[in-house]
């Protein structure tokens, strides 16, 4: 308790500081004297920091809402405050530290720390991301591998694949027209009496944890309705997630739908009720794995380790879970161009504006 | 060479998706918290060293994914298994009814030796939502439903708060390791996957 006590106190005096470091911070005239101590990270919290004046008046509505007592809402007010300006001076590591300090401390406050830290979380995820996309990219054209190719180039790409149907002559039979799409998903039959009530159940306790930024819950919903068959299954909001992260949502959508159909790269055979198709593939990694990978093989079966264990996350997130977000996008771009291998790089790159 | 001989528990966590599965087994292990765990894909597990009476255990405890299509892939992981845990999210009335399945569903694929006695733990999760205002299953409801299946434990659990969670677990430990007979488990050494070397001779003591 003396530890809760020492950690209180200090942050009250720290919180008089940032309180004064905030109100630098809006007018940005005096440098924060720790905040270079701390390398990048901390430089980048400032600069969240910066943002957060707008976004406090937010957060504070929603610890309002575990506070009902105004007296705590206002010293939670102040906390956040404090918090903040604690954040910005770069306590990258301090985050799981500081969950260590609160849980000593009292619940309600505990509570409003705990929101608090989602949301510079949240702030620094969003950073994160600004940053992701001014970072150079390998994209790939046809066999063409362009490396630390700016993102735009991505972004075109995948746009030029949508534009020009034509370039991908099997494509062109249903691809790209919503209702040759909805004449096949006609055919499908419908998810054993699963109501839509029920999936949008599912999609929303699913997407608030995949890419919260990410209008994901419509895009599912518009996808399971779409294809009452396949509806909805946990992994498709990573796939969503990976597209809209350089296109805006209709073309994402519609690229979504091109890689989940069947004259496409079929991936939606992966999410099908019953996951034959999952378990097909998984049983081509296993049979790929005991040919090329003896010792490890033998290593992971002694250990009861099988690929439905960790690949499954692979194939049902089209490798964005684990591996890093770049090498899933480049899957994409080979996938959302497979069905017109026929046609040579050439195309593709003047469609992509860069021959 | 040799390989150590230690007994590990292996613990399987079932229940609908969101109901907390992911979070209970953070916060036991990790001792943390997050409201923004990533949908469980597949499966993952943690593992622990744990203390029952006087014997240090090694608790592995497997988290599923918890919507329904991902049921057909359970014989991977439910293979094995020690203890089951049955989690619930004490504010949905329906992630309590379909206990019922996951608990039949895991007994069939599963097939455990003496399935009646199989030790399932219940845990009510989420209990701090509100402060429990948006509670719709009692606790009464739920331990009668436990002890209509031969008394299984129930716990109130919130991952959040850290509420109950040590508690539950350890009951979780003691239970598996009363169903854990008395084979000796093998784990293997590191293996090299660079390395060119024929195949070690594979132990054949076990397995």
């Amino acid at each position: 308790m003396a530890d809760a006590e020492e950690f209180w106190g200090e942050e009250e005096v720290a919180g008089r500081e940032q309180a004064q470091g905030e109100e630098d911070d809006e007018t940005g005239e005096r440098p924060h004297p720790r905040r270079f101590s701390f390398g990048i990270l901390g430089k980048r919290m400032a600069l969240v920091a910066q943002g957060v004046g707008d976004s406090l008046a937010r957060t504070a509505a929603a610890v309002g809402e575990v506070i009902v007592d105004s007296d705590l809402r206002s010293k939670s007010a102040a906390l956040l405050a404090e918090s903040v300006g604690k954040a910005a001076a770069g306590v990258g590591k301090g985050l799981q530290q500081g969950a260590g300090r609160i849980a000593a401390g009292p619940r309600t406050v505990q509570g409003i720390l705990q929101k608090l830290q989602h949301r510079i979380e949240e702030q620094r995820m969003h950073s994160l991301l600004q940053e992701q996309q001014d970072t150079p990219v390998d994209v790939q054209v046809a066999f063409q591998l362009y490396e630390d190719a700016p993102q735009e180039l991505r972004s075109r790409l995948w746009m030029a694949v949508l534009e020009h149907p034509e370039l991908c002559k099997e494509y062109q039979a249903d691809a790209g027209s919503s209702t040759a799409a909805s004449e096949v998903s006609g055919g499908w039959q419908h998810n054993g009496g699963v109501g839509q009530e029920d999936i949008d159940e599912v999609i929303s306790r699913d997407i608030h944890r995949t890419f919260p930024e990410y209008p994901l819950f419509a895009f599912e919903q518009a996808y399971a309705l779409h294809d009452m068959e396949a509806a909805y299954c946990q992994g498709m909001a990573f796939v969503a997630g990976l597209l809209l992260f350089y296109v805006p949502e209709e073309p994402a959508f519609q690229l979504f739908c091109r890689l989940l159909s069947t004259s496409g790269p079929n991936l939606r055979r992966l999410y099908l009720p019953g996951l034959e198709g999952l378990k097909a593939e998984l049983r081509k990694l296993e049979f790929l794995a005991e040919r090329f990978l003896p010792n490890l093989t033998a290593h992971l079966n002694a250990a009861g380790v099988v690929p439905v264990l960790f690949a499954s996350q692979w194939l049902l997130t089209c490798y964005s879970c684990p591996f890093p977000v770049g090498f899933a996008c480049r899957l994409i771009d080979v996938m959302l161009q497979a069905s017109s291998a026929g046609f040579g790089c050439a195309g593709y790159v003047q469609a992509a504006g860069v021959s | 060479m040799a390989s150590r001989k230690r007994t590990l528990l292996k613990v399987i966590i079932l229940g609908d998706s969101g109901v907390g599965k992911t979070s209970l087994m953070n916060q036991y292990v990790n001792k943390k918290f997050s409201s923004q765990y990533k949908a469980t894909i597949g499966a993952d597990f943690l593992t622990k060293e744990v203390q029952v009476d006087d014997r240090l255990v090694t608790m592995q405890i497997w988290d599923t994914a918890g919507q329904e299509r991902f049921q057909s892939l359970g014989v991977a992981f439910y293979r094995g298994a020690d203890c089951c845990v049955l989690v619930y999210d004490v504010n949905s009335s329906k992630t309590f009814d379909n206990l019922e399945n996951w608990r039949d569903e895991f007994l069939i694929q599963a097939s455990p030796s003496d399935p009646d006695n199989f030790p399932f733990v219940v845990l009510g999760n989420k209990v701090d939502v509100e402060g429990g205002k948006a509670r719709q299953v009692s606790e009464k409801k739920a331990k009668q439903w436990c002890g209509a299946k031969g008394g299984i434990p129930h716990f109130d659990t919130s991952a959040k708060e850290d509420l109950n969670v040590d508690d539950a677990f350890q009951t979780i430990a003691r239970n598996a390791l009363k169903n854990e007979s008395e084979e000796e488990l093998y784990i293997p050494e590191t293996v090299d996957v660079n390395a060119q070397a024929a195949p070690r001779r594979a132990q054949s003591s076990c397995c």
